[in-house]
């Protein structure tokens, strides 16, 4: 099964600031956090993305990169 | 969110290479142009730093930085009042005092890249490769270090000298041995912006190393003294990877502005 919608739209989104690898890395912890696989990530596990990422992009870029990587996220994996 | 694009970063080293070949043919000699790299380098990092909030994790490595390209150019403006203190040229001390701050801007780099999540485990199997390959060249690079202050011991021609040189050999090796595990904590972050700064930093430490080793042969105290052109081409080339590395960073807070 491949990866859902908001799946591929975190990597998307994570991609270009943090790589592939660590992109995908990333939703890993996301998907293991929400206690779901990449392919049945939704809309309503957002949230737990939003937890999971804001404290590591804010130690790793500073508040403001963060914000708008998670802004991104949750404007384009919502929909 | 992008980083400094190719071309940017190659234009730039030809810029200052060509300008530097400009003032060596124009003067016989070339003063202006490395000191404006180092002024650059300030710039740079200055711009990175401020640029972060107050309370953002990277801000402090990047001040740290600044401080440490900030003491150059105070060290060549304290030069020139040949001040001293207990028979040290005040110079020699400040440029004590910035190895050491870069040594410590680098540790706080690679502490924010493993207090992010994103970096890998020291313990990570899946990076046992690469992570003894890192343990090989710290090796190698602290025997290098060590032969190299032998000459050094040998050939000092003055306390302020061997002083100075001692600080500089081990400091640019800690530099290039931190810009090492830098390079291997950002890998797995290669191919996004982030990771532009950190290899831009690691490259600059890696080309201070070499000339620490052709200029402890030369016995070269201090940069002021590089007569070839090879040498002021390369401190060029690390003063510039500095500055590149300040400007990518801030770019990558600019771009991310809404």
């Amino acid at each position: 099964m491949g990866d859902s919608k908001v799946a591929t739209e975190v990597v998307r989104v994570l991609t270009p600031l943090l790589g592939p690898h660590t992109a995908r890395r990333a939703l890993a912890m996301v998907c293991k956090r929400a206690g779901k696989d990449s392919g049945s990530l939704g809309p309503e596990d957002l949230p737990v993305a939003h937890q999971t990422l804001r404290p590591m992009l804010r130690t790793l870029v500073g508040k403001d990169i963060a914000v708008k990587v998670l802004a991104d996220l949750g404007a384009q994996g919502g929909s | 969110m992008t980083s400094l694009r190719a071309i940017t970063i190659i234009g730039f080293f030809v810029v200052m290479e060509l300008a530097v070949a400009v003032e060596t043919y124009l003067t016989s000699g070339s003063v202006l142009v490395p000191r404006l790299s180092e002024v650059l380098a300030v710039l740079g990092t200055g711009l990175a730093a401020f640029s972060l909030q107050a309370d953002d994790p990277p801000r402090r490595p990047w001040l740290v930085f600044f401080l440490a390209m900030l003491t150059v150019p105070t060290a060549r403006l304290v030069g020139m009042l040949e001040l001293s203190l207990a028979g040290f040229p005040v110079k020699v001390l400040i440029l004590i005092v910035s190895n050491v701050a870069i040594v410590a801007a680098l540790y706080l780099f690679t502490r924010v890249l493993r207090a992010s999540g994103f970096a890998p485990d020291w313990d990570d199997p899946e990076a046992r490769g690469t992570r003894n390959m890192l343990i090989g060249f710290v090796s190698l690079l602290g025997l290098a270090a060590l032969a190299n202050q032998y000459l050094v011991i040998t050939r000092a021609t003055s306390a302020a000298n061997l002083t100075i040189q001692t600080v500089s050999i081990f400091a640019d090796a800690a530099i290039c041995a931190a810009g090492l595990y830098l390079m291997w904590l950002v890998r797995p972050l290669m191919g996004g912006s982030v990771a532009q700064p950190y290899l831009l930093i690691a490259i600059g430490g890696g080309v201070f190393i070499v000339m620490d080793f052709i200029q402890s042969i030369q016995q070269v105290a201090t940069q002021d003294e590089l007569a070839s052109p090879v040498l002021t081409g390369m401190a060029l080339l690390g003063w510039s990877c500095f500055a590149l590395a300040g400007f990518a960073q801030r770019r990558l807070l600019k771009t991310a502005d809404v």
